[in-house]
């Protein structure tokens, strides 16, 4: 039983000895195989994520009747056919469609068959329109307030029944318009489903919203929905001769992940296809009842499309970014694989000259790196996939996505084991050579410096960001500025050391001591600053670019959306009266000549009063208030029409001009402002923002009538659904699909991509300026353990450990800021360079804005007094822990 | 002199290494013979080329010019894995810091397997070599748990493992006190003893002392052997000789007259 024990821990011993023979440097290689698989598998999960969050978004954006699909069939008339079809052959239709939809896996729709032409019911205040209709379900989705569902009967809505004294077993008589009698058995009594409309109603507003066509000429009659069984439609369609109109709605079921979306957008597509196959049910139903071809409609096509779009064009950046910190990570597990060799240089000596080959070292090495390398992998994976879920766009993935993520972590581990490997191989091989004729080195600033010359040259001439995408090489330009910018100040150190010396010498030792080390500028110092500069050139780089993004993002949405919500109103019905409260109307013209110039420019007529109230304000778009150019625009005390130049226009415009629509009329204006955009500019040219009276006085003035060229639109703050009830029942009109919101603009692909891929951006180099940071603070201990000597020596000639401790403390400090100041005096500005040229939406103005992101500097700022606390307490500790006799004893 | 049985001869060895600074020559013609089953040191001053001779007769490098044997193989042509897999078979090592020997994470025993498992033996005479060197009641020890000493006589143990046929040792004793550097000479010795062909580079005395053979260099060539308490020049397959450096101040011109007589060979000083 003892033997056995014993047996256990010797085999237990000797395993740990193979694997895990020290566990300080096994602990080092986890945590950056860990930062480098969250890396790594953080793009296919933010990939993931965002297509899943870009389906929740446009999801969210869309109602159920939207987003499901409806298949719609009328009858078609022929006027010559003397003897039409019967109607109860669309139930033929109907049945067929059904059919050849529960074939394709798809749940049974809703089917609703509705008369088609119009029959009148009178009542005592005057006809009401019948609208007989049945639908799939229909009488469970209402609330009867009496009688029940009949196979024989109809339900006729509340108000009706108040309004004629009718009740169930009462027959409801009306009559259509050819005069023929209507006769309906009533079954029972419902309420009309109050707005809005749940679920089950969506998209049948036409049937239970009463209609409020003001303005128009013809009559406006209530309506009554009036529900019966489909035999009953049907029959009642043949007895006064009417066609129908038919409808399938296949609702897509609610919280659908985008796989399951795409799964019904494809049995969709199968089903339409087989709607149209010439010997199919469905087409010989619809002939045979005279009926057109079943025709879809849905905007779940569209929807998956942005998420499409949205998951191209956050591809290449999320990639670029994870490859390029798996690489870095790389070069870090690679510096790993070297400082492991140093560190265990005697040990392999002693191997060396005993015949060990570097093969069997690297061999040895790569045993090691296994066990390191799994649990790094499943951390950071692990952790990649939480940060992911909290911070990603949506906490659930698509399917797949976990297996590219795992084949990517599987990837990287084996990439961290390669290179460990080939890291360890060289170094060994190199350590095997003896008296080889010295190389020269290479002059890495000066080759740096050439390649970030060309790469400038490169982001500078080549093509400007047309589509939202963005490319790798801008992203990299201020990280190598940063390098060489860098190496060349601590190239200048010693220079600068020896020129300051006299000064040096008469600070106290710990000072001197840490500024004579800092200004030697040798490797560790170079090695130190520039690594920490280029971590935090990173942070400050992604800071930039994401701040800057969403301030242009910002801007952008008050220019494309006004307010919160633009409806383009129809021009044959504005006669309704004032515009609700809160809102405005403002006018547009297209395509004016403006001269002197012989610009082509757009026209936008607003109330001034009204622009503070209503419209969102960006300072970005000019230097002065919105309040000062409104009433610039209010001025009518001159014979010109005040106007303020939006968008790019030539800087030596005069200050008179006249916009000129052809030879119909010509408008005398005086510019008294000028502005980047201004709110609701629809495109990136130039754009007249004149006062909405004078504008039309002035047409008037012309003899022309100002309603016949300019286009309204009625902007409004707020949300979009109470203002577009508040307008439809004020007898406003509109083409809803035209409306335009803040979300529909924030919901653009390419703004969702810039910030998922920005934000990704950021993480990743937060991790960098972590280990950046973290490096110099290890950086500061493992100098310190190399001057041990020369710290004992310092002890003896009387330099306290306090002095000691003070002076590492302030040389990390000084190469922590040195770093940091390097990092934001060069990438700072470099990525304002950047921020120029990547514009998320170059069709709408403002053009990109660029935002210090003081966060991230505070970030930094921070982060650098917290390494060099930690170094100054680790370099401590390290020195604490050195025995004088043993150092001097080694260091002869 | 009686023929011996040579490990490792060296004939005319030049070795001159690349520094920023220049070419710097180490060795100048070095002739150096090992026999074996002898203890043979290597003294001289700093600079004089010890460690260079040693690394190539530790296999660890080739001379840049002239004739090198080691263990019955020339090193001249010899291929970067001919000459490690010549490290491996034939030839034990011993570093001047016991530290810079061993593992820190491994014990004893596992210093012996390992080394073992490296020479491609199956360490059967580990025990025997604990016991050689009074190692053995230290077997599951770490490093850090041995003495000075302990560690250095496990530095030979491991180094010897599997027999090689040479073992050479730089500064096997620099780091130890007197006793202790006596116990390790004497473990030196039985292992001579036992076969074993021992170099060692060395300032100490006392190690000096213990050799059969003390080769004495002096900027990169050989002043003198010391054989049997008896100093020698050597001579070179040229003719050349080093002369000791008491000798040499008798020449302040670098001439000398040089008459061959029946006693032997005269050099005076010309007048």
């Amino acid at each position: 039983m003892r033997a056995s024990a014993s047996r256990s821990r010797r085999a237990v011993r000797r395993l740990r000895i193979a694997l895990l023979p020290l566990p300080g440097q096994a602990l080092a290689l986890t945590v950056l195989v860990a930062v480098l698989a969250a890396v790594v598998v953080s793009v296919p999960l933010l990939v993931g994520s965002s297509e899943e969050g870009s389906w929740e978004r446009e999801r969210a954006r869309r109602t159920t009747a939207e987003i499901g699909t409806t298949f719609v069939s009328t009858t078609i008339a022929d006027p010559t056919d003397p003897e039409p079809p019967r109607a109860s052959l669309a139930g033929r239709l109907d049945d067929a469609f059904t059919e050849t939809a529960a074939g394709l896996g798809l749940d049974p729709p809703r089917s609703l068959v509705r008369v088609r032409d119009t029959a009148f019911i009178p009542t005592p205040t005057g006809l009401n329109r019948l609208l007989l209709f049945s639908r799939t379900g229909a009488e469970e989705n209402v609330d009867l307030v009496a009688g029940a569902p009949r196979a024989d009967a109809v339900l006729i809505p509340q108000r009706l029944a108040e309004l004629t004294g009718l009740g169930p077993g009462d027959v409801l008589t009306s009559q259509a318009s050819g005069g023929t009698p209507v006769e309906l058995p009533i079954g029972g009594v419902y309420t009309e489903p109050a707005l809005p409309l749940t679920d089950y109603w969506s998209g049948q507003e036409a049937l239970l919203v009463q209609p409020r066509y003001r303005g128009l000429d013809d009559p406006v009659h209530p309506t009554a929905a009036v529900i019966a069984p489909r035999a009953l439609v049907l029959e009642i369609a043949d007895e006064v001769e009417s066609g129908l109109f038919l409808e399938w709605f296949l609702p897509l079921a609610e919280d659908l992940d985008v796989d399951p979306a795409r799964s019904a957008a494809d049995r969709i597509d199968r089903l339409r296809a087989a709607l149209v196959t010439p010997r199919g049910d469905v087409t010989r139903a619809a002939a045979a009842g005279n009926l057109s071809p079943p025709a879809p409609q849905s905007r779940l096509p569209a929807a998956l499309g942005t998420v499409d779009r949205t998951v191209e064009l956050l591809v290449p950046p999320v990639t670029a970014v994870g490859v390029g910190g798996a690489l870095a990570a790389l070069v870090l597990v690679g510096a790993w694989a070297g400082q492991r060799v140093r560190r265990r240089e005697g040990e392999l000596r002693a191997l060396l000259v005993r015949g060990l080959s570097p093969t069997r070292a690297a061999g040895i090495a790569l045993r090691e790196a296994v066990l390191p390398t799994v649990v790094g992998a499943a951390a950071g994976g692990a952790a990649g996939r939480l940060l992911v879920r909290w911070l990603g766009p949506s906490a659930d993935l698509p399917d797949g996505v976990a297996t590219w993520a795992g084949t990517a972590l599987v990837i990287g581990a084996g990439a961290v084991l390669v290179t460990v490997l080939v890291v360890t191989a060289g170094a060994v091989r190199q350590m095997d050579v003896v008296g080889r004729r010295p190389r020269r080195a290479v002059p890495w600033v000066a080759v740096t410096a050439g390649v970030t010359v060309a790469v400038g040259a490169l982001v500078l001439t080549g093509d400007r960001d047309t589509r939202g995408d963005v490319e790798l090489l801008p992203l990299v330009l201020p990280l190598l500025a940063t390098v060489v910018v860098a190496g060349a100040v601590t190239a200048l150190l010693p220079r600068l050391g020896r020129r300051g010396r006299a000064r040096l010498g008469r600070l106290g030792p710990a000072p001197f001591l840490a500024l004579s080390r800092v200004a030697a500028g040798r490797g560790a110092v170079r090695l130190v600053v520039v690594t920490t500069a280029l971590a935090l050139a990173l942070v400050v780089q992604a800071g930039a670019l994401a701040d800057s993004a969403a301030r242009t993002i910002e801007a952008k949405a008050t220019v494309a959306a006004a307010g919160d919500v633009v409806v383009p109103i129809l021009r044959r019905v504005q006669d309704v009266g004032p515009s609700p409260e809160g809102t405005t109307v403002v006018e547009r013209a297209a395509e004016l000549n403006l001269t002197p110039g012989g610009l082509t420019v757009d026209v936008l007529a607003v109330r001034p009063g009204d622009l503070t109230d209503v419209v969102r304000w960006d300072p970005a778009l000019s230097d002065r208030p919105l309040q000062e150019l409104a009433a610039a625009l209010g001025d009518r005390s001159g014979d010109r029409v005040p106007v303020l130049l939006a968008g790019p226009f030539p800087g030596d415009l005069g200050a008179e001009l006249v916009a000129e629509f052809g030879r119909v009329y010509a408008v005398p204006v005086e510019v008294v402002g000028r502005v980047a955009a201004f709110p609701g500019q629809t495109t990136d040219g130039p754009l007249l923002v004149a006062d909405r009276d004078g504008f039309a006085a002035a047409i008037r003035a012309a003899g022309r009538d100002p309603e016949t060229f300019l286009d309204q639109e009625l902007w409004a703050r707020g949300e979009s659904a109470p203002l577009l009830g508040a307008l439809t029942a004020a007898g406003w009109a509109f083409d809803p699909d035209q409306v335009i919101t803040a979300d529909d603009f924030a919901a653009r692909p390419e703004l969702n991509a810039r910030t998922w891929s920005f934000g990704h951006l950021r993480a990743v180099a937060a991790l960098a300026g972590l280990l950046g940071l973290t490096g110099l603070a290890l950086q500061a201990v493992a100098q310190q353990r190399r001057r041990a000597a020369a710290s004992v020596l310092l002890t003896r000639m009387g330099m306290g450990a306090g002095s000691q401790h003070s002076a590492a403390a302030l040389e990390t400090g000084l190469l922590a800021v040195l770093g940091a100041v390097l990092a934001v005096a060069v990438a700072l500005p470099a990525s304002a360079l950047l921020v120029g040229l990547l514009d998320p939406v170059p069709d709408v103005l403002p053009g990109p804005l660029f935002a210090v992101p003081w966060g991230t500097l505070a970030a930094v700022a921070g982060g650098v007094a917290l390494a060099t606390a930690a170094g100054a307490l680790l370099v401590g500790r390290a020195a604490r822990q050195v025995d004088g006799g043993r150092v001097m004893r080694d260091a002869q | 002199m009686p023929s011996e049985a040579v490990a490792a001869r060296c004939d005319g060895l030049v070795r001159i290494y690349w520094s920023p600074s220049g070419e710097v020559h180490a060795l100048k013609g070095v002739d150096v013979v090992v026999p074996t089953g002898r203890i043979t040191a290597i003294t001289g001053p700093s600079g004089s080329g010890k460690s260079s001779l040693l690394r190539i007769l530790a296999a660890q490098d080739r001379p840049t010019a002239g004739h090198a044997e080691v263990a019955g193989q020339s090193l001249a042509g010899l291929s970067t894995r001919r000459l490690r897999a010549l490290r491996r078979r034939s030839i034990g090592y011993v570093f001047a810091r016991p530290s810079q020997n061993l593992s820190p994470q491994l014990t004893v025993r596992e210093h012996l397997s390992t080394a073992a498992r490296l020479r491609g033996t199956k360490g059967d005479d580990a025990a025997e070599l604990l016991d050689r060197l009074g190692l053995a009641h230290r077997a599951g020890h770490l490093p850090a748990e041995l003495s000075g000493g302990e560690q250095q006589r496990l530095a030979l143990a491991q180094a010897v493992t599997g027999g090689p046929a040479l073992l050479v040792a730089d500064e096997p004793t620099s780091e130890l006190d007197s006793r202790t550097t006596a116990d390790l000479l004497e473990a030196v010795r039985g292992l001579a003893r036992a076969g074993t062909t021992v170099v060692l580079a060395t300032h100490d005395p006392l190690a000096a002392a213990a050799a059969d053979r003390v080769v004495h260099l002096r900027s990169g060539t050989v002043a003198h052997e010391e054989v049997a308490g008896r100093r020698l020049a050597v001579i070179d397959g040229d003719g050349r000789v080093q002369l000791p450096e008491d000798a040499l101040a008798r020449f302040p011109d670098r001439r000398a007259l040089l008459e061959v007589t029946d006693d032997g060979v005269v050099l005076r000083e010309p007048t």
